[in-house]
């Protein structure tokens, strides 16, 4: 379970997140919704510890850090070192003993294991990072703008991750494809501003609203 | 810690690195074959003394500053310290490990320093009493490990307060630029300093006659520099000013 309450960001007196509360339980895939600049990326660096709050962020996990997957918009890779040393190197970081060769060919690298990571294509490093999330099975996945970059074989692949074991994660994805939204969020979180506008199950928003666009241009514009 | 101690040597290992490290070898020994190319090594009484550590070591205090700047700061600069931020590592996690890395390789270096000046006196046959003597004594190692510890930690405190290589490295060689600029001015006043490492890196400790008063001033130093550098760790956030 993660909760969520009264969060406050603010960098110089200026209040990026203000006074975000929701509650999510596992199995439930959250789909953060808003438009360019609504706090959605520092909504979820603030969740995997990468900036000051104030307010309470609840894992119902020990350690729970330890079981976090995160893919940022832009992805962080060691860009001097091969794909299979910057995966080997979050195994060591994470003391996981795990079997290399099949995390690489699950997600198409295994022909570029030996490749720098500074050589690959925006759409191999994206689905690199997506790997890196997932290598040690973590119970919580974050995924910022996850569909950037990625070609249609490479898309196919992260909607297999979605939609494999989801019951046992709690996954929360922040982007601006609504398709993607519909078609595997549980619930949504609508951001503008920095505040949280709405925050419901889809089903509740589909029965209230009749399509996911409307309820968009109602709490996000 | 211990792990990302481990990752931070997977990190050492590219080809950057070890070509970086190589220049480094070089320009080391090449400073050690200029100083001591008029000396005939078969002829040296294990009494003599040649002063040769200064301007070899200021060799390699210089480029390893330079390469902790690169190290750490392509840290920030890939923003891969957020990636370890995030799979779950403490900024105090962090910050220990960086300390225990510079502590070691500060130590290997200076293993490397003795034991190569020993294989190239050997090599250009000197005394084997003599080189003993003059490259194994305990308070030139330490001398020497101190004077590599605090260059390294004053190129990590450049890189997590800057942040960016060029700022880190231009802060760094205005430094030297400014040291040598006062030993200079202490010359012409006819003020000759004693010319160790550590006394070149913090002059006016030239000044403190105690050994043990020396040790005081080093060890607030070095707390000093490890105060701000936790605190810059600390402080990591990745949050785009607005």
């Amino acid at each position: 379970m993660l909760q969520i309450k009264q969060l406050n960001v603010e960098i110089q007196d200026y209040k990026i997140l203000k006074d975000i509360n929701f509650k999510i339980n596992i199995g439930d895939i959250l789909g953060v919704i808003g438009s360019n600049g609504s706090g959605k990326s520092t909504l979820l660096r603030t969740i995997v510890n990468l900036i000051p709050y104030s307010g309470s962020i609840h894992f119902d996990l020990k350690n729970a850090h330890h079981f976090i997957g995160f893919v940022p918009e832009e992805p962080i890779v060691y860009i001097d070192l091969s794909v299979s040393d910057n995966l080997k190197l979050t195994l060591l970081k994470q003391g996981i003993l795990t079997n290399l060769d099949e995390i690489l060919k699950r997600f198409n690298l295994f022909h570029l294991r030996k490749k720098k990571a500074r050589t690959l294509s925006m759409g191999q490093t994206k689905r690199m990072s997506i790997a890196l999330a997932v290598i040690n099975n973590p119970k919580i996945l974050l995924f910022d703008e996850p569909l950037n970059g990625l070609d249609e074989t490479s898309e196919l692949l992260f909607y297999q991750l979605l939609a494999t074991n989801p019951h046992d994660k709690l996954i929360i994805i922040s982007s601006h494809n609504l398709n993607l939204i519909e078609d595997f969020c549980t619930k949504l979180l609508f951001l503008k501003n920095g505040h949280s506008t709405y925050f419901s199950s889809l089903k509740e928003i589909i029965d209230e609203y009749g399509s996911l666009n409307t309820a968009y241009k109602n709490y996000c514009l | 810690m211990k792990k990302l101690f481990y990752s931070e040597l997977i990190k050492l290992r590219t080809k950057t690195n070890i070509a970086f490290g190589s220049v480094g070898i070089c320009l080391y020994l090449l400073t050690i074959v200029l100083q001591t190319n008029k000396i005939d090594f078969n002829d040296l009484q294990y009494t003599n003394s040649i002063r040769i550590d200064d301007l070899s070591i200021s060799v390699i205090e210089f480029v390893y500053t330079i390469f902790i700047i690169v190290f750490f700061t392509k840290d920030f600069s890939q923003k891969t310290i957020y990636r370890t931020l995030f799979e779950g590592k403490s900024r105090v996690n962090i910050f220990y490990s960086s300390i225990l890395f510079i502590v070691l390789l500060s130590f290997v270096i200076t293993i490397f320093s003795r034991v190569s000046i020993s294989i190239y006196f050997m090599f250009k046959g000197a005394n084997i009493q003599y080189i003993y003597n003059s490259f194994f004594q305990i308070n030139q190692i330490l001398l020497v490990f101190i004077s590599l510890y605090l260059h390294s930690l004053i190129a990590l405190l450049l890189s997590v307060s800057t942040k960016k290589s060029q700022w880190a490295l231009i802060i760094f060689f205005s430094w030297i630029l400014f040291s040598g600029l006062i030993n200079i001015v202490l010359l012409k006043n006819g003020i000759d300093l004693p010319n160790s490492p550590i006394k070149k890196l913090f002059l006016y400790i030239g000044f403190i006659k105690s050994y043990f008063l020396q040790i005081i001033v080093l060890f607030l130093e070095q707390t000093v520099f490890l105060y701000f550098i936790k605190r810059s760790y600390l402080k990591l956030s990745w949050l785009k000013k607005r």
